[in-house]
């Protein structure tokens, strides 16, 4: 750790350069986001657009301001949300391949939405349906109140038993949710299975602006409360014993880790759906971008990186338009699975990152 | 014996006609062609004491056919078609393996042949459904996923099943291996109204019920090219919409596909009606908007849809539409079964005239005055 700080300040000047130019690729990638889209729009007429003008021809004051507006915040929250609890989760486990679902929060939020879409939309399940409200429930409620479930589990059994348990109890409650929706699939209508498909796919262009003024709330607390998480994790880097010796209450604050991490990828997973391989990605790129492991430098450097390749992303699955539109995850793994790949191959052993 | 008699009685003729109508071999034969006029996935030949069904393109891009020789019960079973599957007909017990299959039996008024479904929820039937409740129709599974054991204890002499190709899902083998004559059913990938309601015609076939079939169509389409006069020369074509979005992503209908026949029909200007799909096409939610921005009419959305809160509830910018703006939003799901199912899918299958009176009454209420909407409802229902 001191000698991480030592190489820091060594590498003073160049490493505020590493912000200025991650502050404007943020800026860049979220203007680009709003210009580029599979409809073509002149750049004056986006500006107008966005000043509040009225009466655009073809509706492009609704795509600009209601559609991609909403998305492209929608897409920097997320990437945001989901590379800190990525790096939370690294570090927490200690474990390369950890990433923002692996206490199985967003398999919670998956039941939810299964749920929701397979038995409300028609199928053999509906009868669920009529017992209760399930079926008239919001999928953005369904996917948080899943979400809900599973964190007050994992947050129960974090107070009694190790974290090495708490990666089986994630992983298990995976197998089990993934098992019940299959369940759901066979016998739910085609119509109702390609919609909860699309769902798993991830996507930012469900993020309406009524829905944003509840997102955005959540993802920023959740965002300024990670910066508590900072201390505990420098210190859980260095093992419990380390962090006991310098005042942290190891418990407690893997109680606060998740606590955080889980409201990130519920969030997340409630508005925008499964949106994979960011969380695991941008930490890595984010610890080779900065070649340091103090989470003061890695949590913001994530939330922009983080930002800057979903908006990346979006961009990317939106802009070739027409019949080209990807699905979002398939977006990030294709472009971001190189990149990473790289990092890694390049570093050779990512273990030593978690020895300090 | 017979078979050489068979033989002998070919060769002459094969003979015969090559010597004498040596210009036209056919013309010996008693072979006529049934006519079908707007179907294309499959065609009947009439021949002598039998039918053949080929099912030409069973599914999107296939690179096989599906023959099926139609042979009354009793009569001799025709040599050399090694690769066809025999039905004798009539057939009392017959097993239907989509919802949509049950609309051309129950057409033809041949429900009570009906012994095991798969998916009964789509069936909008209350007969099936009761039937299906009491145990006197079996259910059979779901969806590509059937249940092989009911159906083979229902001892169907005929099951209607549908494929996707190269799919290890696809039943129609299997089916075929245990001794059941399997037709793959492929009505879909009609790309007009009439086409998909002739398919009557090949159920027909199996209940001897071909003079009935051709009838009722003979009817729909008398009906439904009077209807597509109605609209020919009209000047002013609404704009038309289709479909709505999940996740961004609109599955807009091809402009070959059935629903841009009936808007075009109906004397409606649909606004992909230049595509050449004839299924669903992806387009992103802001494509859609930019070019359904000035929609006068939007048809067919979310079946669960009745009300107009339901599609704002689900995306408030769907409001940014035009044919929002004037209360022009009409769903196909008029008739909707307490357990979920659709009439649209099932009778209107085999009704596309009334369908189309349903368009036109909509889009061009002075030409049909008096026809009130059978399977469309205006999700704005003060808007009528």
């Amino acid at each position: 750790m001191a000698s991480n700080r030592d190489d820091s300040r060594s590498l003073q000047y160049p490493r505020r350069w590493v912000w200025i130019v991650l502050g404007a690729a943020l800026v860049l990638c979220w203007l680009a986001d709003l210009f580029l889209g599979s409809v073509r729009i002149p750049f004056q007429d986006v500006i107008r657009a966005l000043s509040g003008a009225e009466g655009l021809s073809n509706n492009w004051g609704v795509i600009i301001r209601d559609y991609r507006l909403p998305k492209s915040i929608a897409a920097m929250f997320s990437g945001a949300a989901l590379s800190v609890a990525g790096l939370q989760m690294q570090t927490l486990f200690r474990n390369s391949l950890a990433d923002p679902f692996i206490l199985g929060i967003s398999s919670g939020g998956n039941l939810g939405a299964a749920i929701v879409i397979l038995v409300g939309a028609g199928g053999s399940f509906q009868f669920l349906g009529k017992f209760s409200a399930i079926g008239n429930l919001n999928l953005i409620a369904a996917a948080s109140l899943g979400a809900s479930a599973v964190f007050i589990l994992v947050m129960t059994l974090s107070r009694r038993v190790h974290a090495t348990t708490l990666l089986i109890t994630g992983v298990l409650v995976s197998y089990i949710v993934n098992a019940f929706v299959r369940v759901l699939v066979q016998y739910a209508s085609p119509d109702a299975v390609q919609a909860y498909l699309s769902w798993t796919f991830g996507s930012f262009a469900g993020v309406t602006r009524e829905r944003l003024t509840v997102f955005v709330p959540v993802v920023s607390l959740a965002l300024l409360l990670s910066a508590l998480t900072i201390k505990p994790l420098n210190a859980l880097l260095l093992g419990e014993l380390h962090a006991r010796s310098v005042g942290i209450d190891p418990s407690r604050s893997r109680r606060l880790i998740i606590l955080v991490a889980s409201i990130l990828t519920g969030a997340v997973t409630a508005y925008c759906g499964i949106i994979g391989f960011i969380g695991i990605a941008v930490p890595h790129l984010c610890r080779s971008l900065f070649a340091d492991s103090d989470h003061m430098v890695l949590l913001p450097g994530c939330i922009l990186v983080g930002a800057c390749v979903a908006l990346i992303a979006d961009m990317i699955s939106q802009v070739f338009g027409g019949a080209f539109l990807l699905p979002l995850n398939s977006v990030t793994a294709l472009i971001g699975g190189p990149v990473i790949l790289f990092v890694i191959l390049k570093k050779r052993n990512l273990s030593r990152e978690f020895d300090a | 014996m017979k078979r050489t008699a068979y033989t002998i009685r070919f060769i002459l003729a094969i003979l015969f006609s090559a010597l004498i109508f040596s210009a036209r071999p056919a013309a010996a034969q008693t072979e006529t062609t049934a006519e079908i006029k707007y179907a294309k996935a499959f065609t009947i030949e009439n021949r002598d004491g039998y039918k053949i069904l080929t099912v030409v393109r069973p599914w999107r891009n296939a690179d096989r056919e599906f023959q099926y020789l139609i042979v009354p019960k009793g009569k001799p079973i025709p040599d050399g078609y090694l690769n066809a599957q025999i039905i004798q007909v009539p057939i009392e017990k017959i097993a239907v393996l989509a919802a949509t299959h049950f609309a051309y039996l129950n057409r033809l008024g041949m429900n009570e042949k009906l012994i095991a479904v798969a998916n009964p929820e789509y069936i909008y039937s209350e007969q099936v459904h009761n039937g299906v409740d009491s145990g006197t129709i079996a259910a059979v599974g779901n969806g590509p996923d059937i249940n092989l054991e009911k159906l083979l204890s229902a001892e169907p002499e005929l099951t209607t099943t549908f494929a996707m190709g190269k799919s290890t899902k696809d039943d129609y083998q299997q089916l075929i291996d245990k001794g059941i004559p399997t037709v793959v059913f492929s009505d879909y990938m009609e790309e007009s109204p009439l086409g998909r309601a002739e398919w009557l015609k090949v159920m027909a076939l199996f209940f001897g019920q071909e003079e009935e079939a051709d009838r009722i169509f003979a009817d729909i389409e008398r009906r439904y090219t009077e209807l597509v006069e109605l609209t020919r020369d009209l000047d002013k074509k609404p704009k038309v919409l289709m479909g709505f979005h999940m996740n961004g992503k609109w599955n807009v209908p091809g402009g070959k596909s059935v629903q841009a026949a009936y808007v075009r029909d109906a004397g409606g200007d649909y606004l992909w009606a230049d595509d050449e799909t004839s299924g669903r096409f992806p387009l992103s939610f802001e494509a859609v908007l930019e070019k359904g921005a000035s929609a006068d009419f939007w048809f067919d959305l979310s079946l669960s849809w009745t009300g107009i809160d339901d599609l704002i509830n689900s995306d408030p910018r769907y409001a940014s539409i035009q044919a929002y703006a004037d209360r022009r939003v009409f769903n196909n799901n008029l008739q909707l079964s307490p357990w979920g199912a659709n009439a649209f899918n099932e009778t209107g299958l085999v009704n596309p005239d009334i369908v189309l009176s349903d368009l036109i009454r909509l889009m061009h209420p002075d030409l049909l005055p008096d026809h009130e909407p059978v399977y469309y409802r205006n999700l704005s229902a003060d808007g009528f």
